[in-house]
């Protein structure tokens, strides 16, 4: 028992922001995710493309007249991106971190507590996405720019950085629109279902489905498919637009605006969804 | 002060029409909310929470218009949603510090409040402990915990003695009676009447979306006039009844075989003389078994005040 009074005590003291209230959540769904062994382990196996882009390179600059088919340049980056997004890092972290973020919370009743505090819709939705986008940052910006500072000083010349001077800033602006694309869209997924399972497969079925789908009109040779058709395929052919190659790609231009209109969707399905489960709370 | 008050609130459901032109004030200290289902008792908590929107009239809370969703409002507002809620894989005090956090606290104070709260409610042992493991009655105090944690002024309770044996409930309903103390205000809505005669100060009854009756507790059951509830053992039935019949009283004869005899008129201050009763007994061959002034219960008054017609709406 303690020694002070166990009545009930007013507070005084002072308010926090509402964006330190976002962050508390994002602080508690976040370290929840981390207790996770199973997580720890997806983020530790995200990483392995990392590790192989890093030989590349040290191949690369320590050794380039055994080996001058290796070329560092721009698109190196711009593929170790996409290659997160095709080669299914990013979808298992945004499945693992995202599907169950709203559902669980609509499941256990969280959601009434969150909402009846003195937060917005947006604030509830910031604090949610802070740990998918912080996730999914951690498997493409941030192995990204280690790859990049791994260069800086295996690379006895400015070579690469005089030929991209913008490469840094391609390399966060694409990271950040692919992470910031999944995370929404996994949200909005996880807010049509109490069910995290039922979420988490819905979400896996609408990334994996459009792949398939181009896959399978390329092979009736019906026609030559659009990349902004499938949610993966957008996202690759949107990276040419950001490292600056809009020549090449299926149709870089409309696989970004596909992805804008896809956030768009999500953000008014999360709108949606959630003043419904206020009202029906 | 009135933490409440609305006029001519109307609120619809789709086309259901879930309050129809409520006007009412509610005082500070702990009020009951009552009312059968689909009465509109938890319609009206979702619009003071801006949960749901008016379509007419309008809502003060704590001196405050609500319009939209008022975030400088809700922070002086605590709710103890009716359902269960934990967020699994946190303790009791990590969920209780996070609502603080929600709720406006910094971080270092939400902790320390936990703490407190947790103790005050009677769960500081086991603040420690996984939510989700915890019994019914253990949950429903987190819940208690978690809508005190950021100090509210006004705290509305959802049927929170719900599901609780009655000994959880007991102390449940001591802790409301405690924060009553505290000038924090309560707002209790439940079907329970018992709850709310235990604890309640002030009480609203709400029946399909309308007011059917409020006012202080110990004014409602106060019956006006002078009445006393009479029973007699006579040889033959009906003579006590008969006799007093000559003096043009009102009586009425409850399921029991008791009677309610009103001896003077509301106005009357003067308590009148029950001497007449006893002779009016001997006469006719009977004893008088019990006297005493009737005061009804509050379920009388809201058996009065709902009438048992199927709700129109949820």
């Amino acid at each position: 028992m303690p020694l002070h009074d166990l009545t009930y005590q007013r507070f005084e003291g002072e308010r926090s922001s509402r964006l330190a209230r976002s962050v508390a959540m994002a602080r508690s769904s976040g370290s929840l995710l981390l207790k996770r062994r199973s997580f720890l382990l997806l983020l530790a196996v995200s990483w392995i493309p990392a590790i192989v882009r890093g030989a590349q390179i040290f191949v690369a600059r320590k050794f380039p007249d055994a080996f001058p088919f290796l070329t560092i340049d721009a698109l190196l980056w711009q593929d170790f991106v996409s290659q997160q997004v095709v080669f299914l890092p990013v979808l298992l972290i945004a499945l693992y971190a995202g599907a169950s973020a709203i559902s669980a919370d609509l499941s256990s009743g969280a959601f009434v507590v969150y909402l009846s505090k003195p937060i917005s819709r947006s604030d509830y939705v910031i604090g949610k996405a802070i740990p998918v986008m912080t996730a999914l940052l951690a498997v493409t910006l941030a192995p990204a720019l280690t790859l990049l500072l791994a260069h800086v000083f295996l690379a006895e010349d400015f070579v690469l950085f005089k030929a991209a001077p913008l490469l840094p800033l391609s390399v966060v602006s694409y990271s950040v629109w692919t992470c910031l694309y999944f995370t929404l869209v996994v949200l909005a997924v996880s807010s049509l279902s109490r069910s995290p399972r039922v979420a988490g497969a819905g979400f896996g079925a609408l990334a994996l489905a459009g792949p398939i789908f181009l896959e399978a009109l390329s092979r009736l040779r019906i026609v030559d498919p659009p990349a902004f058709l499938s949610m993966i395929d957008a996202t690759v052919d949107s990276g040419h637009v950001f490292f600056g190659n809009t020549s090449t790609g299926s149709a870089p231009f409309a696989s970004l605006a596909a992805m804008a209109l896809g956030m768009g969707i999500s953000l008014a399905i999360l709108r949606w969804r959630l003043r419904s489960a206020e009202v029906s709370s | 002060m009135a933490v409440l008050t609305t006029n001519g609130l109307t609120v619809h459901y789709g086309p259901h029409r879930a309050l129809s032109a409520l006007s009412v004030e509610i005082p500070e200290g702990v009020s009951g909310l009552l009312g059968p289902n689909g009465a509109g008792k938890s319609t009206l908590l979702k619009t003071l929470l801006g949960f749901l929107e008016p379509s007419d009239g309008s809502l003060d809370v704590l001196g405050t218009r609500v319009r939209g969703r008022p975030h400088s409002l809700r922070q002086r507002l605590g709710y103890f949603p009716e359902r269960s809620v934990f967020i699994p894989g946190l303790t009791a005090v990590e969920m209780v510090a996070l609502a603080g956090e929600i709720g406006g606290l910094r971080r270092s104070d939400a902790l320390a409040r936990a703490h407190d709260v947790l103790w005050f409610t009677g769960l500081g042992d086991a603040r420690y402990r996984l939510v989700e493991e915890f019994s019914t009655g253990m949950q429903q105090r987190t819940k208690l915990a978690m809508s005190l944690v950021h100090d509210p002024e006004l705290v509305l309770l959802d049927e929170p003695t719900s599901s609780l044996d009655p000994v959880g409930r007991r102390q449940m309903l001591d802790l409301v009676r405690d924060l009553g103390k505290r000038r924090v205000s309560v707002m209790l809505s439940t079907h329970l009447l018992h709850d709310v005669e235990q604890v309640c100060e002030n009480v609203v009854v709400l029946d399909k979306g309308k007011l059917a009756l409020e006012g202080r507790l110990d004014a409602l059951r106060q019956q006006p006039g002078w009445v006393y509830e009479v029973r007699v053992r006579e040889d033959s039935p009906g003579a006590f009844r008969n006799k007093l019949s000559t003096r043009e009283l009102a009586i009425e004869e409850d399921s029991h075989g008791q009677l309610r005899i009103t001896l003077s008129p509301a106005d009357s201050m003067a308590e009148p003389s029950t001497r007449f009763l006893f002779e009016a007994a001997r006469s006719v061959g009977a004893e008088i078994r019990h006297l005493r002034r009737f005061e009804s219960s509050l379920e009388d008054k809201f058996l009065t005040a709902v009438d048992n017609d199927p709700p129109h709406a949820s």
